[in-house]
């Protein structure tokens, strides 16, 4: 892509995929460091790709199909950290103090996304793709590569488990 | 009866097709357990868009520094790099090569004379390296013949090519050899 006209279409695309792609991508992972870095790559490997897309539409699905992988092998890799972390260290959970209760009360929004980094990465990416990406069952068929009915089912199982989440986290902090 | 509660939730989603989304409709009127599940539904929705988000704006710009900056200046990842080498330095290098490998076996031949030479000067001290073949039944016959003979320190005991030996085979040899 190192022509001008390719770097015009890059621009464009960048100025219209972005707000989404990082959006989605803030809330797969749940952190904004991670996730711009994340869309920095996607974007760097766009930009990379010898062969151009059709549509701004068809580049947005491909940029939404590289962040989920990244933000795939980024959790696994952070939970091996993590793990190693714990082994490492091999400390006792701490007793909650009683009197610390209210201090733990949340918000709303502070309930749900904890909730919703607690679900599996494939259910939270579709709930996320639907809720936040504003794309329909097709759209997320076709970004990862599975049937509409598949996506039907991810949905579904992602509202409950994470309906399941927020209730006891909300039985817990009351 | 309730529909399936992935029908719901696609029906949420306006995701169904137009029959059976009046047929949803219809039974979300008159089941408060259904319109109830939808509630929830979009109770979750609601919950999630009241998440903070930060400044999408910033981060845009920030990352189209970030990409800028990459593409004035791409970082090539090493397996990814093309290498152009001129004609002379890979012909120089095949040279090189060839006369390694050339090396390597002239360098190997004398060696393997040397070890030759080695053999032959053990049996000039008088070691018996011809093979007798002397005809036993068990391991006092072999002890019994070693015993007769003045055969040296070293002696090798070579057993038939097609012994079958079984798997308890060994242990009893060894417990024989070390009674006696």
């Amino acid at each position: 892509m190192s022509t001008e006209g390719g770097q015009e279409s890059f621009e464009r695309v960048y100025k219209t995929v972005y707000p989404i792609l990082i959006r989605v991508t803030f809330h797969i992972t749940g952190d904004m460091a991670v996730a711009e870095d994340l869309c920095q790559e996607a974007f760097i490997r766009y930009y990379q790709r010898e062969i151009p897309f059709p549509s701004v539409d068809q580049a947005k699905y491909w940029l939404i199909r590289v962040v989920k992988n990244l933000s795939f092998n980024h959790e696994k890799r952070k939970g091996r950290e993590k793990r190693a972390h714990e082994r490492v260290l091999k400390e006792p959970q701490r007793e909650i103090d009683s009197g610390e209760v209210e201090v733990m009360k949340k918000e709303t929004f502070e309930i749900v996304k904890g909730a919703l980094y607690k679900l599996p990465h494939k259910l939270r990416t579709v709930l996320v793709l639907r809720e936040y990406g504003g794309l329909n069952y097709k759209e997320i068929a076709g970004i990862l590569k599975i049937t509409e009915g598949n996506v039907k089912v991810r949905v579904f199982r992602a509202r409950e488990q994470l309906s399941k989440l927020i209730d006891e986290e909300e039985v817990y902090v009351s | 009866m309730c529909p399936d509660q992935q029908l719901l939730s696609a029906y949420y989603d306006e995701e169904l097709d137009p029959v059976w989304r009046r047929r949803i409709e219809e039974h979300l009127s008159g089941c408060a357990s259904c319109s109830e599940k939808l509630g929830v539904y979009a109770g979750i929705s609601g919950d999630l868009a009241s998440a903070p988000v930060p400044d999408l704006a910033e981060s845009q710009a920030r990352s189209w520094q970030v990409i800028q900056a990459h593409m004035r200046h791409p970082v090539i990842s090493l397996w990814r790099r093309r290498l152009s080498i001129p004609l002379p330095i890979v012909a120089a290098a095949a040279a090189a090569f060839v006369a390694v490998i050339g090396l390597g076996i002239f360098v190997h031949q004398p060696a393997s004379e040397s070890v030759e030479q080695s053999v032959a000067d053990t049996s000039s001290f008088g070691l018996q390296t011809a093979p007798m073949n002397v005809r036993v039944s068990n391991l006092n016959d072999i002890i019994d013949y070693l015993n007769s003979q003045d055969l040296g320190d070293n002696v090798i005991i070579q057993l038939p090519k097609n012994i079958s030996q079984m798997s308890t085979g060994q242990p009893q040899l060894l417990r024989a050899s070390d009674s006696k």
